[in-house]
């Protein structure tokens, strides 16, 4: 199933230049991510997630934000070093991305059919009929059903999971190696975002395609992923497959965050909460950021930053307990 | 559980016409937002109504509001209708009915201060300033804040805090019922916990019943003493929230159960992953409203609409595989 | 904030208004005395030109400058007065008109569609013959002009606000819809308020002036800017300095408003910025 690494970060860094200040939105993230695979990278609002995402395809907002340091190198090449023309070759063509909200990804003043034969012909730029051909052969393969007609449609005819899919098939449309996805089933119904999930996945197992798949939900990547990184506060807390990483979270920030949420099953008594905010990004202490609100925190923990520790197989978190005796 | 329930609803219609043209409006047919819908809330307890897009929910709870008029059928409160009220009588219902929405950054007013926001019902119902003070600080210290907060905008506070505030607000009249409508889906997933606590809490203390408006089961099982099940319009089932899910009847609402992820790697074997899409409320289908979707689904259900009936003690389905 | 802020274009307004307040101090002559042994002397610079009058003279011996100084004095305050009386309505209208909607709104919009299509000066023109010449009728005149735009866009804003969720909530609090209106809409409709304020003031000046060029403003001996540019008008190439000085006067007062009102406008709310 996995296979070589086909993306590797290596310390990446992206601040945002503000008037009040220099925010470190990514604060030197690293992995790996092998072809054939899932990594769901997981956190809240504000921990870097998207930032990282963004800097990966180089589409981070113009004036304020710059990546600074690190690689991100794509089957061996550095795309940070690639000049503007070359990444928008790259992009939808080796590595590909889509977003949350399909409303703004999907042009409303064109039909969805015009928005595939575009991706499709800049890539093979082939005659009318074959793009045409390879439109419908794409909706068809996302599970859109009478694609010849659904073509001419336009994107407010559609419901929000056929327009999450038809997103889908253009940013597929390349066939590219590795496939970003920001929070895709945030903004669906969760009977739609299971058949979503399922869709996904199907494809992916087709295209031995590697995906890293970006959420805050932990049941999310429980079902998509096969390795899962917790993110907070701009860096990596916690790394490793996902049966281990659930079934023995290391990091008290993960600990905390699997034990707040309600289940299915288990008692309904109070649930465990996380004590206070995360670090203004503006501001972040000089040791571990959850320190604050962590209810193992040692006088160490506020001084330095810890250092990764093995906790299982290929299975690392970034904590002071965890330190050999 | 005795007497008259705290709020009844009863065969409640919502149809919107769904017009064409500008000069001469054609009423080309109606939207069935809510389609015959009946339930009770006891008092001090939570009702909690799961739902998908255009099942009804969010058109039923503005309903019970008081913010839209039914088409037919009635909520009553304490055994009164609520709807045709005016004045004084409006006025008193309002403060027995409250609400918090979903999301914490339209909820309040960006130029009013959090104690200003909290006071709202307190200053339509004419109390002088310094009561008005008095129970501004103590909602506060309530919802978790402090009392200086009253003084802060909202722009000033987190998500969670936010919330906190909307509530305070809620609470401020004293009311005996409050709609929730997902207040917890915009939160950070660690402050939902606190926030799903804090709701627990002062339902408690103050006795006040919760209609919970949410589109995922594990959130209502945690804090509903019963659940209504809608989908476009009709509720398939009712039942008290243990009940539900341990005795599932209705596929749609095994679906939704299969729809909440757990942070597990085991999968369930019965899983039901639907297909197709929702249907538009323009255009429900016939019979049953789920069969397009139903993997159970057999021809009866295409041309009968299944019937809200009681399959166990007071767990009701909507189904014709109840038979 | 302050550091990008337009000093030059802050500077000139400041100006303008120490003219129009303290005009009787600043003035070095009457406005309005003739002196016809002094007519159109040229501005100091050139030749023929003295001291004793900076800016020259009219043809009636009037000294420019202390026209011009009292000339700010009548622009401003109409300024004032029509921005007031116009945007007032203007905002009333587009509160009402976007809260309350339906009928209400169709109608009152119909006549803001109305407003948009009338030939405004002519319209102006009229209520100057009907009603004399003055200050009431220049106001008056001007501020039919600004209402309608005013009205459409703060209806506009009107229409996003009363989705957000705290109006509802307001409601459920057991608020009257003039409540609403006066509390919650009003206040969050100011910003844009007094962007169009500002953004206005140009259309005001140049609306004075036009009208008072045109015979429909301040009858005269009264000095305008506008007057000033009329009487002049004959004289452009012998005595340029009676018609130009008075009209770089008023290109540079709205040339410092409106860069002052982007500057206001992009501090306030980004989101203004179509405006």
């Amino acid at each position: 199933m996995s296979g070589e690494v086909i993306l590797e970060i290596r310390d990446l860094h992206t601040h945002f230049f503000l008037r009040r200040g220099v925010l470190k939105a990514v604060d030197g993230v690293s992995f790996t991510l092998r072809r054939g695979e899932v990594l769901g990278l997981v956190g809240e609002s504000g921990c870097g997630k998207s930032m990282t995402a963004l800097s990966i395809m180089r589409l981070l907002p113009k004036g304020s934000a710059r990546t600074v340091a690190g690689q991100v190198l794509l089957g061996g090449d550095d795309l940070l070093r690639k000049t503007p023309r070359e990444m928008r070759d790259i992009r939808g063509g080796r590595i590909s991305m889509i977003l949350q909200d399909p409303q703004t990804s999907l042009n409303p003043v064109f039909s969805i059919g015009d928005q595939l034969r575009e991706a499709i012909f800049r890539r093979t730029h082939a005659a009318r009929r074959d793009v045409m051909r390879e439109a419908v052969a794409a909706l068809r393969h996302v599970d859109i059903a009478a694609p010849e007609q659904r073509i001419a449609q336009y994107p407010h005819q559609l419901s929000g999971g056929m327009k999450q899919r038809v997103v889908g098939a253009i940013a597929m449309s390349g066939h590219p190696e590795v496939l970003i996805a920001d929070e895709p089933t945030t903004a669906l119904d969760v009977t739609i975002q299971l058949q979503y999930l399922k869709l996904l996945k199907r494809l992916q197992q087709e295209s031995n395609m590697a995906i890293l798949f970006i959420t805050h939900d932990f049941g999310v990547v429980a079902r998509m992923c096969d390795r899962v990184a917790v993110m907070y506060a701009g860096r990596i807390v916690e790394c490793g497959p996902v049966r281990e990483v659930f079934e023995h979270p290391s990091h008290p920030y993960t600990q905390a965050l699997i034990a707040s949420v309600p289940q299915l099953s288990g008692t309904t008594g109070r649930l465990a909460t996380i004590d206070g905010q995360p670090p203004s990004m503006l501001d972040l202490p000089r040791g571990c950021r959850f320190a604050p609100r962590c209810k193992y925190a040692m006088p160490h923990c506020r001084d330095t930053y810890p250092d990764s520790f093995d906790v299982g197989v290929a299975h690392t978190a970034d904590c002071w307990r965890l330190a050999p005796a | 559980m005795t007497g008259e329930p705290l709020l009844r609803v009863e065969h409640l219609r919502k149809y919107y016409p769904f017009t064409q043209g500008v000069l001469l409006a054609m009423t080309l047919g109606e939207v069935k937002a809510v389609d015959d819908i009946s339930f009770a809330i006891a008092a001090g307890r939570t009702l909690g109504l799961v739902g998908e897009s255009g099942c009804g929910k969010t058109t039923t709870s503005k309903m019970i509001l008081n913010l839209e008029q039914p088409t037919s059928g009635q909520v009553l409160l304490d055994g009164r209708p609520i709807h045709g009220l005016h004045g004084k009588a409006l006025r008193e219902y309002r403060a027995l009915v409250q609400a918090v929405f979903q999301d914490p950054w339209s909820s309040l007013n960006p130029r009013m201060t959090a104690g200003r926001i909290i006071a709202e019902s307190l200053v339509v119902a004419g109390w002088d300033r310094v009561r008005i003070a008095e129970r501004v600080s103590e909602l506060l210290e309530h919802v978790g804040l402090r009392a200086e907060q009253a003084a802060q905008y909202p722009h000033e506070f987190s998500g969670g805090q936010r919330q906190r505030i909307a509530l305070a607000g809620a609470l401020a009249s004293r009311p005996r019922l409050i709609v929730l409508d997902e207040p917890v889906s915009a939160l950070d997933v660690s402050i939902r916990a606190q926030m799903m606590n804090l709701l627990k809490d002062v339902q408690a203390q103050d006795n006040v019943a919760y209609l919970l408006v949410a589109h995922d089961l594990a959130t209502v099982r945690y804090m509903a003493d019963d659940t209504v099940v809608m989908y476009l319009g009709k509720i398939v089932e009712h039942a008290p929230t243990r009940s539900l899910f341990d005795n599932v009847r209705h596929p749609y609402t095994k679906a939704l159960l299969s729809a909440v992820l757990p942070p597990r790697v085991d999968q369930a074997d019965d899983e039901i992953v639907l297909t197709g899409e929702i249907p538009s409320p323009l255009n429900p289908p016939h019979g049953c409203r789920f069969h397009t979707r139903c993997p159970f689904v057999m021809r009866r259900c295409s041309e009968e609409e299944p019937v809200l009936r009681e399959v166990m003690r007071g767990h009701l389905v909507a189904c014709h595989l109840e038979v | 904030m302050m550091r990008n802020a337009p000093w030059v274009p802050i500077c000139i307004i400041s100006v303008m208004i120490c003219m129009a307040l303290f005009a009787p101090l600043l003035a070095p002559f009457s406005p309005i005395d003739q002196a016809l042994r002094e007519r159109l002397v040229p501005p100091f610079w050139m030749d023929g030109g003295s001291m004793s009058h900076i800016l020259g003279t009219d043809a009636f011996g009037r000294d420019v400058l202390s026209r011009l100084i009292y000339g700010a004095r009548v622009s401003l305050l109409v300024a004032l007065l029509a921005l007031t009386a116009g945007g007032g309505v203007g905002l009333v209208i587009g509160i009402v008109s976007g809260y309350i909607g339906g009928t209400l709104d169709n109608l009152l919009m119909r006549l803001v569609d109305a407003a948009f299509t009338f030939p405004a000066i002519l319209f102006a023109l009229l209520l100057a013959v009907t009603m004399g010449q003055g200050l009431v009728t220049l106001v008056i005149a001007i501020s039919l002009l600004l209402w309608a735009s005013f009205a459409r866009v703060i209806r506009g804003e009107v229409l996003t606000l009363r989705q957000r969720d705290f109006v509802a909530l307001a409601k459920v609090r057991g608020c009257s819809s003039l409540r609403i209106m006066l509390t919650h809409i009003l206040p969050n409709v100011l910003n844009t308020f007094m962007v169009l304020v500002t953004l206005n003031i140009g259309v005001v000046i140049i609306a004075e002036a036009s009208l008072s060029f045109l015979g429909a403003g301040i009858p005269p001996p009264t000095p305008t800017w506008g007057l000033m540019i009329s009487e002049g008008r004959g004289r452009i190439a012998d005595a340029w300095w009676v018609a130009l000085i008075p009209g770089f006067a008023i290109t540079l007062l709205v040339l410092s408003v409106n860069l002052f009102g982007d500057w206001l406008r992009d501090r306030l709310d980004p989101q203004l910025r179509q405006l």
